[in-house]
């Protein structure tokens, strides 16, 4: 069974990367820049707040009359997060990405505490990967190696 | 199977958005934002020269010191595009955004752009039909 602990595992890089809620749209985009990633999370302390991707940017940035440099991330992240847990099912992260149209999960244990962050993209490695192993058993099977 | 031409006709949003490769990249932002999408393609008349993308604003602009008002898409588009065909299968397109630095593919057929698919475009399929990832196992088993 696919889950999001199956996920997280074959993410080549697992980081979270955070700013604080007091920073500037600026300093998150170097940030996503440095670390060729597509979204932050927005955190003070252990408290999640939103998240900040390059979308919130890119429609409430200039577009909104923001400017990137004195604009504080919280005014334009996105705080309706929709989380989920280690145990959560593959498909089920593929059904809130569908229908809630968001590209990041944010991961949260038990507890509340969060751990990580799964895209779409993650998703679809984590199906190829599993997809290849299949295939590679499957083959060694009908050859009886 | 599920082809390119399927998931292309199943799309909610049909619609081919396009930019001109001189418009400004506001331009760009002010159609993805009205038509509800993270990219648009760049077309010289027919010819499509490169794909503009929310990560390529983020990544290359105000950090650069450009500005949406007056850089041109084509100073900070991707050039490099991986299109595909209305023949070629969902798996086709699941390899290639695995594999390459993108979530876009245009759909070319003969020589003209007729669609593009994104990686959401691909996750909402997978989800309505549960039956690709069995049939992907049995292309393999059958080759």
């Amino acid at each position: 069974m696919l889950n999001v602990q199956k996920i997280l595992a074959e993410k080549p890089n697992r980081t979270l990367y955070k700013v604080r809620p007091d920073q500037m749209v600026i300093e998150a985009l170097e940030t996503m820049e440095k670390h060729k990633i597509g979204a932050v999370l927005v955190m003070r302390g252990e408290a999640l707040l939103g998240i900040f991707t390059e979308r919130d940017y890119a429609r409430k940035g200039i577009l909104g009359g923001r400017k990137a440099k004195s604009t504080p991330v919280t005014e334009v992240m996105t705080s309706d997060v929709y989380f989920v847990h280690p145990e959560t099912n593959i498909e089920v992260c593929m059904q809130l990405f569908s229908e809630k149209r968001v590209r990041y999960l944010p991961v949260q244990e038990e507890g509340g505490k969060v751990i990580g962050l799964v895209s779409m993209t993650d998703v679809l490695n984590t199906l190829l990967q599993d997809q290849r192993s299949h295939i590679e058993f499957l083959k060694q099977y009908i050859s009886g190696e | 199977m599920i082809t390119v031409k399927k998931l292309l006709d199943t799309k909610s949003n049909q619609e081919i958005w396009a930019v001109r490769p001189g418009q400004m990249v506001i331009e760009a932002l002010e159609v993805m934002a009205e038509a509800n999408i993270g990219a648009v393609l760049v077309m010289d008349g027919d010819r499509l020269v490169g794909i503009f993308s929310e990560r390529d604003y983020a990544r290359k602009g105000i950090i650069y010191g450009r500005k949406a008002q007056k850089t041109p898409v084509a100073e900070i588009m991707k050039a490099e595009t991986y299109p595909v065909s209305p023949e070629m299968d969902i798996e086709d397109c699941m390899e290639l955004l695995a594999d390459k630095p993108t979530r876009h593919l245009p759909v070319v057929a003969e020589g003209r752009v007729i669609g593009l698919l994104s990686i959401g475009d691909i996750v909402t399929t997978l989800v309505n039909d549960q039956t690709v990832l069995i049939e992907h196992l049995e292309h393999y088993i059958s080759h």
